[in-house]
């Protein structure tokens, strides 16, 4: 277990350096005007003002200095400044309640209908139930967030007016009900299908007709032998959706104004101000391994079979 | 080598001894003959007949590939006249959907739309389809350090989430600017470029698995070169798998192609997208005025990229014999 461990943090810094290296040479290679000038506006930028800014940003520092710099900054925690001047983590953390509540609502819509509904079609396999929602859920990740974000908001929000349109800053919980919804609707569709798929396999298992054979009541069967089985890559899954819900909610936070994460990096992408994206975008990558990393461990925690030598 | 495969073909075809232990006894010769083996493939053809959804799938995705091609087939209109006495007018015999907020006729442009949106997606599947091949074949047969380089990779590609990377990676044309063929051509590599990875570990895995079979084997033996093994010998094995992966994904970058555009990086007027007009129409008090312009391209790309993903399930469900 340990040797695993350390191969799996090397493995997890290698991609980290690789990742982050990507987007910093996508966002400072090539010209893009002059930042400098970006942040003044129309105004006009003294030589010294320039002189100090260049020298504050290390602008003027080859390319590798730079990268050098900013991962000593982000490993220290210290994401620096925005070109307005800002504390790009205070930035980034006014915003993640928002984010974070955003995910914890389409994680609990996930677990509460796809997993519910998994387990049920898994049992009846072949029933009515269990077609219907399988060409439900077919259609479910066949619609882009992109459509369902907008056409949700235009029947629940526009047509029936049950919930707000957009959200305040900073969001209550109610606002976000119905962008939690959309936004947990894929996984919904995908968790119900992994969950079906393994209480279905589960359900052949030599260990369950051992059960049955003995005279354990049918529940037990299910509720013990099953889906502490079955649970085990739903688990990873929504460990794995949960990383990747934090920057894939851009469009859901966009169409409902929701001031979070997504927002935040959509916002300075159009304004040219790199700081704050290089910034973000780092941090949602690492939410994203550190996710994969616990789902990786959590596996050995949850099914005793599975050990890393 | 190929004087070998087909002596034993036609020896195969005459004399019918069958291999050795097989079940298939001297006295009865012809019943070979009248019940061929099917090969795995023409099992999944046979089962993948007879899904209605499946034909439901092929024929929406001919019908866009139809609209890609002469999009002027489908409406006489041009998607570029919009004139601002039009704006939000209801359906005419002139627009079947009406028109939106500028003045332009709705359907006329999400046929117009077409085109673009499915030439991103099918070039940036290519793409990816290339890569994932190339990555995925060198990596599976060669193994060793060349497998952990190209691991290592396809894990580093992997932990770049393909909206939030290819939103930076557009802006980044988008500032350069350049012409729509430009962004279409940036578009292509970028989604190919991030999406490749999912395909380059299935066929990977299933190189390996091919890899170890003793007819590999018995190739080698004869004198064959690693280019025609893994040609002719272990890729026809991980086909298969690959083309349902690419063929979702294809209906993934359509998809993200729509996100981008919806984010305001993607293509610029007068090119059309569907995303593009998406992204216009979704403005929430122009929805609540006339919602029409935002359905007819939602309701378009939904289609498109529901028929992609339909295809590519249908087939993995047949060619899984567990589900069969």
């Amino acid at each position: 277990m340990f040797r695993y461990l350390v191969r799996r943090l090397l493995q997890m810094i290698l991609v980290f350096l690789g990742t982050t290296f990507i987007v910093f040479a996508l966002m400072f290679a090539g010209g893009e005007g002059d930042p400098i000038q970006n942040l003044a506006g129309e105004k006009p930028v003294s030589a010294s003002q320039r002189a100090q800014l260049i020298e504050k940003f290390h602008l003027d520092d080859g390319f590798f200095e730079r990268y050098w710099y900013y991962l000593r900054d982000l490993v220290t925690g210290n994401l620096g400044e925005s070109l307005t001047g800002r504390d790009i983590g205070t930035l980034i953390l006014d915003a993640f309640p928002a984010t974070a509540k955003l995910a914890t609502i389409a994680i609990l819509v996930t677990i509460i209908f796809g997993v519910t509904a998994g387990v049920i079609a898994g049992i009846r396999r072949g029933s009515i139930f269990d077609n219907s929602t399988l060409v439900l859920t077919l259609v479910i990740i066949g619609i882009p967030t992109v459509v369902l974000a907008p056409i949700g908001q235009l029947l629940f929000a526009v047509k029936f007016p049950i919930f707000p349109a957009t959200a305040n800053n900073p969001p209550t919980w109610y606002e976000l009900i119905l962008p939690g919804i959309v936004l947990g609707l894929l996984s919904v569709a995908t968790a119900m299908r992994l969950t079906r798929a393994s209480v279905a396999e589960n359900l052949r298992a030599d260990f369950v007709r051992t059960a049955k054979s003995k005279g354990m009541p049918g529940r037990r069967v299910i509720g013990v032998h099953v889906l502490r089985n079955s649970l085990i890559p739903i688990v990873t899954f929504i460990g794995v959706e949960l990383g990747s819900l934090m920057g894939g909610a851009i469009i859901t936070e966009r169409v409902f104004n929701i001031a979070g994460v997504g927002n935040l990096l959509y916002k300075n992408l159009n304004l040219g101000d790199a700081p704050v994206v290089i910034g973000t975008v780092s941090v949602l990558v690492v939410v994203f391994l550190v996710a994969n990393l616990i789902v990786d461990l959590l596996y050995a925690v949850l099914d005793p079979r599975i050990r890393y030598e | 080598m190929s004087d070998f495969e087909t002596v034993t073909a036609t020896e195969l075809h005459t004399a019918t001894p069958g291999p050795a232990g097989a079940p298939n006894a001297p006295g009865q010769p012809h019943t070979m003959e009248t019940s061929k083996p099917r090969s795995a493939t023409a099992d999944a053809w046979r089962d993948l007949r007879r899904r209605p959804l499946f034909w439901v799938a092929v024929a929406i995705g001919l019908l866009v590939l139809t609209i890609t091609a002469v999009p002027s087939l489908f409406t006489s209109g041009d998607p570029l006249a919009c004139s601002l006495s039009n704006q939000n007018a209801g359906p005419s015999g002139a627009a079947i959907f009406g028109y939106d907020y500028q003045g332009c006729d709705v359907y006329t442009r999400a046929i117009y739309g077409t085109r673009n949106s499915m030439m991103i997606g099918f070039f940036s599947a290519l793409f990816a389809g290339f890569l994932a091949i190339a990555a995925g074949l060198t990596s599976g047969f060669f193994g060793g350090w060349i497998d952990a380089v190209i691991s290592r990779i396809v894990d580093i590609v992997l932990g770049l989430p393909l909206i939030l990377a290819g939103l930076v990676l557009m802006n980044r044309v988008d500032n350069a600017g350049g012409g729509n063929g430009a962004r279409i051509a940036a578009f292509v590599l970028i989604l190919g470029g991030l999406g490749w990875t999912t395909a380059a570990r299935v066929v990977r895995s299933s190189v390996i698995t091919a890899k170890q079979q003793d007819y590999v084997a018995a190739a080698r033996m004869l004198g064959a070169g690693n280019g025609r093994i893994m040609w002719r010998h272990i890729l026809p094995n991980a086909l298969a798998p690959f083309l349902v992966v690419i063929t979702i994904a294809l209906g993934t970058f359509i998809a993200a192609e729509a996100s981008l555009s919806f984010l305001g990086v993607g293509l610029e007027p007068p090119a059309q997208s569907w995303g593009q007009q998406i992204s216009q129409a979704s403005p929430i008090g122009l929805v609540r005025t006339n919602p029409i312009p935002l359905l007819v391209p939602s309701t378009f790309l939904a289609l498109t990229v529901l028929a992609f993903i339909i295809m590519g399930d249908k087939i993995r469900e047949a060619f899984d014999p567990k589900l069969r």
